[in-house]
């Protein structure tokens, strides 16, 4: 090189040695995959091999050359090449769109363990960026298993933006890209809080009762944002949920509860729909959730400004809006290969002991 | 090529050949990972942060697990291959992760172009000297692909096209682009010492 690319390389960052643990992960991922490969069948011969760290790569060698010798007059062919040879199964991420939504849930849904629930939504929200403020709109598919304990998805669907009231749509939010992806949701792993779950088994076993569940909403907050932190936590039980109807009813008398919220009537969602809602203001945005009075089943969002100088824009000004359109149940997850992955439980792991996902404490 | 009967004892039992064996005998890949694993967790860990290069390194080699059929056989050394194979998981990795994460978030997903020139500045920010990273930064991503692969990898001329899966005058040619670049943003001067001056 010895020119521009000389710093370069001079100035490579200092990299830690491959940590043992993973190391050893990944190599057991593979052998996995290998075996799978293979039928899961292992020869007896093979039993005896252990492929080996680069350390003592003269074994490799001659655990390879054994390998040869035992099954060459079959399978090897090394510099003829002529070997039957199976090729691997390769898959191609496509990205497509989720599938219809199966028919509402008559009634109560009572979902059972092993099925998914599916929450369609469209949501809007304020998104900033380069120095631009503008509301972001997106269409959402997401699958949570039942029990939590195996991984969802998540469709999300990029629509048209929305200029912020009061300002110009910025460049940045012309250049969002339109369509959507699919992205994974890991299920129960360890070393993800208890009471971050959002799965129907754990929500169905909360509180039925107001008090305990104020109790609940408060159980982690900072003292000098508690009641914003209450508020905060009751709508992420919300949204993208579901929940049997006792739990919703504690939750909702749970939120009026919360100093600072107020209630309203005919508040509409985003698809329109009027209900009840609970709301608190905070930053000069009024947050509504409503909710249908007679089910309790939440219905969306809407975020207004009620403060110009805090809200930054004018009053009235709506700043958020959503509507939870659908919830159903269905059996399995649709096919989604090219998913963003999810690595949150293989990041948990490294502190906890491997083997199956347990709930966190 | 050299047949494992050819050199039954030694450590030189060429990569090709443990390739073309694994497509009979699967599990004998994990000699490819013995042998290079530490090395593609190194630069994934250079280009990534450590733990995103733990899951990186995974991948890769599950990835080339899963290609294997296609490797050149012409080629002996894997090393490139598996470089091509690293290069294009950081790159997937990258977005992926963050169009999950902004879309759990509820936010805008990153609009084309916008990515990768801001994750450059956070990965390599806390690593790399802010100058270097700045400059990392106005590469393209095959610019700058190629340019660590070079100088971080060590892989010649033409290994970097194997790995990249273009002509070596590709490589040479945007080498000698990335070079300009380099140059006008350095203004003929060592970074080195731009940035120890820029320290005192």
């Amino acid at each position: 090189m010895n020119d521009e690319f000389d710093t370069f390389a001079r100035l490579r960052p200092a990299a830690p040695p491959y940590p043992p643990r993973a190391r050893a992960e990944a190599r057991r991922r593979l052998l996995d995959a290998a075996r799978r490969d293979s039928g899961g069948r292992r020869p007896a011969w093979l039993a005896r091999f252990r492929p080996v760290t680069p350390r003592g790569a003269w074994q490799a060698a001659g655990a390879f050359a054994l390998t040869a010798a035992m099954v060459g007059g079959v399978t090897v062919a090394l510099s003829g090449g002529t070997g039957e040879v199976r090729g691997p199964a390769v898959s191609r991420a496509v990205a497509s769109d989720p599938p219809p939504a199966p028919e509402t849930f008559p009634g109560e849904p009572n979902p059972q363990p092993g099925k998914f629930i599916r929450i369609d939504s469209e949501m809007m929200f304020t998104s900033e960026g380069d120095g631009g403020k503008w509301l972001y709109r997106s269409k959402r598919a997401f699958y949570r298993a039942v029990d939590g304990r195996s991984d969802g998805l998540l469709w999300s669907e990029s629509l048209a933006p929305k200029a912020f009231p009061g300002l110009p749509l910025p460049e940045q939010a012309k250049r969002t890209p339109s369509g959507g992806g699919w992205n994974e949701v890991d299920g129960l792993c360890p070393g993800r809080p208890q009471d971050n779950r959002r799965d129907y088994v754990h929500l169905a076993g909360l509180p039925a009762d107001e008090q305990a569940m104020l109790n609940l909403l408060y159980r982690h907050v900072d003292r000098e944002f508690a009641d914003r932190e209450a508020f905060h936590t009751a709508t992420d039980m919300l949204r993208e949920t579901y929940m049997p109807r006792a739990q919703r009813q504690a939750l909702l008398k749970a939120i009026a509860m919360i100093p600072g919220v107020e209630p309203a009537q005919d508040v509409a969602d985003s698809a329109g729909r009027k209900g009840a809602a609970l709301g608190m203001t905070q930053d000069g945005v009024l947050t509504q959730l409503i909710y249908d009075p007679l089910t309790s089943m939440f219905l969306g969002e809407r975020g207004t400004i009620v403060d110009e100088k805090t809200g930054g824009g004018p009053v009235g000004g709506v700043v958020a809006l959503t509507a939870q359109t659908s919830v159903t149940v269905v059996d399995k997850l649709p096919e989604a290969p090219d998913a963003a992955k999810d690595s949150t439980c293989e990041m948990a792991a490294e502190n906890s002991a491997p083997g199956e996902a347990t709930p966190a404490r | 090529m050299v047949s494992a009967h050819a050199q039954p004892d030694g450590p030189s039992v060429p990569d090709a050949a443990l390739i073309r064996e694994s497509l009979v005998e699967p599990e004998l890949f994990a000699t490819l990972f013995d042998r290079h694993a530490d090395e593609i967790f190194r630069y994934a860990a250079r280009r990534l942060g450590h733990e995103e290069a733990e899951d990186v390194t995974a991948e890769v080699f599950l990835a080339a697990f899963r290609v294997r059929a296609r490797y050149d056989p012409a080629q002996p050394d894997a090393r490139p291959w598996l470089y091509g194979v690293a290069t294009r998981v950081i790159s997937q990795h990258r977005r992926s992760e963050r169009r999950r994460t902004k879309a759990l978030a509820r936010l805008a997903p990153d609009p084309p172009g916008s990515f990768d020139e801001r994750s450059v500045n956070r990965v390599t920010a806390g690593q790399l000297q802010p100058r270097l990273a700045q400059m990392l930064a106005r590469l393209s991503a095959a610019e700058r692909d190629l340019l660590l692969l070079v100088a971080w990898a060590d892989l010649s001329y033409e290994e970097a096209a194997v790995a990249l899966g273009v002509p070596v005058g590709t490589v040479r040619s945007r080498l000698h682009r990335t070079r300009a670049k380099l140059r006008r943003a350095l203004g003929g001067k060592d970074p080195l010492i731009l940035e120890h001056a820029h320290e005192r």
